[in-house]
């Protein structure tokens, strides 16, 4: 009798090791493949819808151009020579190079501003000034060869915030 | 004889603090883990005081085309263009058939100006903040074409209270 149900219980335990060797295999798998969500930014445009398709008969408006050049178009320079210069930049530690150096300038009708805060303040002034006397003034923005991305966001940021509603982009250079 | 028993079940060890520990552990990865992250290239983005956060809507389809400083365009891990060398012509196909692929897949609006079908979902572009823009210039200017027609691209950018760019 008793050895009769020393064998029950014996048998109703469960085994718990290939759960085990399971369930450590998925978290190790989760633990690997994880990547925390990083939150960006973004800022929103519309392309011309009919472009393609056929013109709008809209009267052109005058628009503030604002041409950027790249007065240096910098040096590409790979974070093992920051390293031995013993400077220090911000780095992803993945970048293929840093931009050394890269200066633009901003030309706002006859106005040229420099690539630099205070330029870039400027350049904020004028344009509200230019947004105040014609709350409908639309602006184009004309990037020359050399101009990164980062000198339009500038740009870009600057008009928006202003309060500038239409922005459009030169068509392209090359 | 009875003590030898007694350290025998000792031994034994108790496994469901455990396994409750790491089962929660595991649910927690499961969720956090977030697969619409893998559309995101490593890319130090520009930083922009008037950035909104992106939050896309995860029942929308919103594309992200990566570009690279080099001018390489990825889109889910996979290049879809590759800057030329010098002097060499620009191969836009990749790009374009993905860029057509997207324009196909998004919902459709009937626009009343222009009595057509347009894409009614956005794209998202992102570049480097050394990315020549010409390269941004050649996604919006295909973006455009006939046949594609997406209207609403959002360029990323991160915003000023973030530490860095992009992960």
């Amino acid at each position: 009798m008793s050895m009769l149900k020393q064998i029950a219980e014996e048998e109703s335990k469960l085994e718990m090791t290939p759960m085990i060797d399971v369930t450590f295999l998925l978290l190790i798998f989760f633990m690997c493949t994880i990547k925390f969500k990083t939150l960006e930014g973004k800022l929103e445009a519309f392309l011309p819808k009919d472009v393609g398709v056929n013109r709008s008969d809209a009267p052109p408006k005058e628009k503030i151009d604002i041409v950027i050049k790249a007065i240096k178009p910098g040096q590409k320079i790979d974070i093992d020579a920051f390293e031995k210069r013993g400077q220090i930049v911000e780095w992803n530690g993945q970048d293929d190079y840093y931009l050394y150096g890269h200066e633009v300038s901003y030309k706002v009708l006859r106005d040229t501003f420099k690539g630099d805060e205070s330029g870039v303040d400027k350049m904020r002034d004028k344009l509200d000034e230019l947004l105040r006397s014609d709350p409908e003034r639309a602006v184009t923005l004309k990037p020359m060869p050399g101009v990164v991305y980062a000198d339009i966001m500038v740009v870009l940021d600057t008009v928006i915030e202003v309060g500038y509603e239409d922005v459009s982009f030169a068509g392209s250079y090359q | 004889m009875r003590l030898s028993k007694h350290q025998a079940e000792e031994t034994e060890m108790d496994m469901t603090p455990m396994i409750d520990v790491v089962f929660l552990l595991i649910i927690f990865f499961m969720l956090i883990t977030d697969m619409t992250q893998q559309d995101l290239e490593v890319l130090t983005l520009p930083k922009a005081r008037t950035a909104q956060p992106d939050e896309p809507d995860p029942k929308d389809f919103r594309p992200v085309v990566n570009i690279r400083q080099g001018g390489d365009m990825i889109v889910k891990q996979e290049t879809v263009f590759m800057s030329p060398a010098d002097g060499q012509p620009e191969d836009l196909r990749g790009i374009r058939q993905t860029l057509a692929n997207f324009a196909q897949l998004m919902e459709k609006e009937y626009d009343e100006e222009l009595k057509t079908i347009l894409p009614d979902e956005a794209l998202l572009v992102r570049a480097d903040r050394f990315t020549p823009f010409h390269y941004v210039q050649q996604v919006m200017t295909l973006c455009g074409e006939k046949g594609i027609q997406i209207w609403k691209v959002q360029l990323a950018a991160a915003t000023l209270d973030e530490g860095k760019g992009a992960e």
